[in-house]
């Protein structure tokens, strides 16, 4: 036998209350003298007295009563053997398909591969006992929310069956480790993307002589084939300069060091300014815009600006100030922090505009909001190898040892007959004390 | 704040004076009666003798001394004409006090001293007879205040034991009766057994009965809202009563009270019920007026 909820036997205590009463009662009640008790109906409570066997009798009957309610309410579960394998017989079953951009692109039959996935997955939401289905864009979110239900269904084998078209990066030795030792998994590859695909890549920076440049990727299996072309596009858009006086230079000067270096171009609706050390300040807000947070946070660890600052430096999110700082210098005050103002994202760098670090931080911002912008991940054409996918399957083990985690599983205990015990102790208990009652009103009858 | 009425029954109940409490008790109870409930003094002229010393000074025939210058004393035969015997149960039930603090017994106590009072005053034959499960203490009906104070005395050494046989009793202190007469029964009642047979068989043999059923106010309305253990004051028993007792018991007792109403209503026997805070003299002017107003003798 198993217990749902072994904590309810705490309220066995409460068995001592009826034997406690039934020890108080007897000197608790007053006797006062009577003429007669030829009038007075002896009290059901009376029957709690032990003046002969059958008060000892019902208060057995009582305490038995109470104790078969609590270990009722305790859920109690008969584990035989054919009910353990009849729970290893039912399989839950959590579907997860992969909805991210890569499955909605054609592949090489020009079909997407996301009609295939739901085709897999009515499949595989047929065939099990308990099943549920999910769409995530990232199987790793996926896969916690299937773990999570699987966690929550009547005791069974338990498998995640993942459906993508399982591209390279989608899935790794991680995010397998990441799947219960309980729990199966499977991996349902669908689609086949076609032998190449051309994607568009990044605009580049090109400012005054330098003309801007936009990226054409070529995809192939083995390879990536990128392609520089000349953009009919303004260079520098989206980006303006607050600068100290006697700087107006300045502006030009970095635009033209970072293009050279290499540095995506910007955009006209995500606009960034940058202010430098002893420029006139700007009316700043707290970040809340995503393409904001995800830039900002893209330039953390942003190699170039890690050597620039000191290795001590801090991100600090202090809630009362809009400003985030990025980094600081050797005596923590901050070298560049970002803050917002109105639709623009504000880097306030504590240098002057001519000097390297100023650069570094203009071309690491742009380089984080280009890759915050495109999922390059999702332009991969190349898919993970089969016999790998293979290696990370594995079957939904038996139920084995039942844990308290699977008791609490269990749809229905076996209450009921503990419950059916308790009321036909209670007819006893009725039964008991009427007559207990006959054989008082005969004893008055006969002494009278 | 008003002085406590003298008729109030603990107060008499206290008093160690039965003689003083049975005239106080008589003298409320009749008071405003024009009749005498019971057959007056009669005494016929027997003879004069010569006065003595001690001799009560209204027997005197005063007409005789003018007449030859000596003191004569009347000498009357007193003629009885009702013998009464005052029949009081004793029983331990009748120890029973509750909150008014007067027991049943104390309280038949002086309603038997005011009823053998009453009848001696009238120059009747006046009995006693006290039972439990027996007859325990007789006294002969005869008149005479001498006899009276006989009378008084064993009341008051009356004490409430032993268990309650009121048929036997009953039946004893009625064939003691020589002549047909009164018989006045003291008791709670509480033993029916075989009693109506008893109180039929002395009508039937030409006694007045009248019955005074004492009770108290806890017997009649049973106040005991809560758990309570009840000890039986005769035969030692106790009985659990729960809340629910009290609603079983009023209907019982109810029952009980109608029955003695019944019987006695057949059997034309008087009864007065009275409970033990009610003033004394109330409950006896209720049975002497329903006396006087039926003509009895």
């Amino acid at each position: 036998m198993a217990w749902q909820n072994p904590e309810a036997f705490w309220a066995l205590a409460l068995v001592a209350v009826p034997i406690a009463i039934h020890f108080l009662r007897k000197h608790r009640s007053a006797r006062v003298p009577f003429p007669s008790l030829r009038f007075v109906q002896r009290s059901h409570a009376a029957a709690v007295r032990m003046r002969n066997l059958s008060d000892w009798l019902l208060l057995a009957v009582r305490v038995a009563t109470l104790g078969l309610a609590i270990s009722a309410l305790a859920g109690p579960i008969v584990l035989t053997p054919s009910r353990l394998d009849a729970w290893d017989r039912r399989m839950a079953r959590a579907v997860v398909v992969d909805t991210s951009e890569s499955m909605r692109m054609a592949g090489e039959g020009g079909e997407p591969a996301a009609q295939a996935a739901d085709e897999a997955a009515d499949k595989e939401l047929g065939g099990a006992t308990f099943t549920r289905h999910f769409q995530a864009t990232d199987l790793g979110d996926g896969m916690a929310r299937a773990i999570a239900w699987l966690k929550t269904t009547p005791p069974s084998r338990r498998e995640v069956v993942l459906i993508s078209d399982f591209h390279r990066g989608a899935f790794d030795d991680g995010a397998a480790a990441r799947v219960r030792p309980d729990v199966g998994l499977r991996l349902v590859a669908v689609g086949r993307p076609g032998e190449k695909r051309r994607i568009a890549g990044a605009e580049l920076l090109g400012v005054d002589d330098e003309s801007s440049r936009a990226e054409t990727i070529e995809l192939t299996a083995d390879a990536t084939v990128v392609t520089l072309h000349a953009s009919a596009h303004p260079a520098a858009r989206g980006l303006r300069f607050v600068l100290p006086p006697n700087s107006a230079d300045a502006a030009g000067a970095i635009l033209r060091s970072i293009a050279r270096a290499g540095a995506p171009a910007g955009s006209a609706e995500e606009p960034i300014v940058f202010r430098f050390a002893d420029a006139p300040p700007v009316s700043v807000t707290a970040i809340a815009s995503p393409w904001m947070v995800r830039t900002v946070f893209g330039m953390i660890d942003d190699p170039a600006l890690q050597a620039e600052s000191d290795a001590s430096q801090s991100r600090s999110l202090d809630r009362t100030d809009p400003w985030i700082v990025l980094a600081n210098d050797r005596d923590r005050k901050p070298m560049l922090r970002a803050a917002a103002a109105g639709g623009e994202l504000i880097f306030d760098v504590a240098a002057r505009p001519e000097t390297l670090f100023a650069a570094s931080v203009v071309r690491a911002a742009l380089v984080a909001h280009a890759a915050a912008r495109r999922d390059e991940d999702e332009q991969e054409i190349a898919p993970i190898d089969r016999q790998r996918l293979l290696a990370w399957n594995r079957p939904s083990p038996p139920l084995g040892n039942v844990s308290p985690d699977v008791l609490r599983r269990v749809e229905s205990s076996d209450a009921r007959w503990l419950w059916a015990v308790v009321v036909i102790l209670l007819a006893c208990e009725q039964w008991l004390r009427a007559r207990t009652t006959r054989t008082d009103v005969e004893a008055q009858r006969v002494a009278a | 704040m008003h002085a406590p009425s003298v008729l109030d029954p603990k107060l008499l109940t206290s008093l160690g004076d039965l003689e003083l409490v049975a005239r106080v008790t008589v003298d409320g109870a009749s008071s405003g009666l024009h009749e005498s409930p019971f057959h007056g003094y009669s005494a016929e002229f027997h003879q004069y003798r010569h006065y003595r010393p001690g001799d009560d000074l209204k027997y005197v025939d005063w007409k005789l001394f003018a007449r030859t210058d000596r003191f004569y004393t009347k000498q009357y035969q007193e003629t009885a004409n009702l013998v009464a015997q005052v029949v009081v149960d004793a029983s331990r039930s009748m120890a029973f006090d509750g909150s008014a603090r007067v027991s049943k017994l104390a309280y038949a106590r002086v309603m038997a001293a005011a009823l053998a009072h009453l009848i001696a005053s009238q120059g009747d034959a006046v009995g006693l007879a006290i039972y439990d499960e027996a007859i325990r203490e007789y006294v002969p009906s005869r008149s005479g205040q001498t006899h009276l104070r006989r009378v008084l005395a064993a009341l008051s050494k009356m004490e409430a034991s032993g268990r309650t046989s009121a048929a036997a009793a009953l039946r004893r202190a009625v064939d003691l009766l020589k002549r047909r007469g009164l018989v006045l029964i003291i008791s709670d009642l509480y033993d029916e057994d075989d009693v109506e047979r008893e109180l039929k068989r002395a009508v039937r043999i030409g006694h007045e009965v009248a019955l005074f059923h004492v009770l108290t106010r806890e017997e009649l309305e049973f106040p005991y809202g809560g758990e309570v253990e009840l000890e039986d004051l005769e035969s030692g028993q106790t009985r659990l009563a729960g809340p629910g007792a009290r609603t079983s018991y009023r209907r019982e007792f109810a029952e009980f009270l109608e029955r003695w109403r019944t019987r006695c209503a057949r059997y034309r026997i008087d009864y007065t019920r009275m409970l033990t805070d009610a003033s004394l003299d109330t409950a006896l002017r209720g049975y002497l007026l329903r006396r006087v107003g039926s003509g009895a003798r």
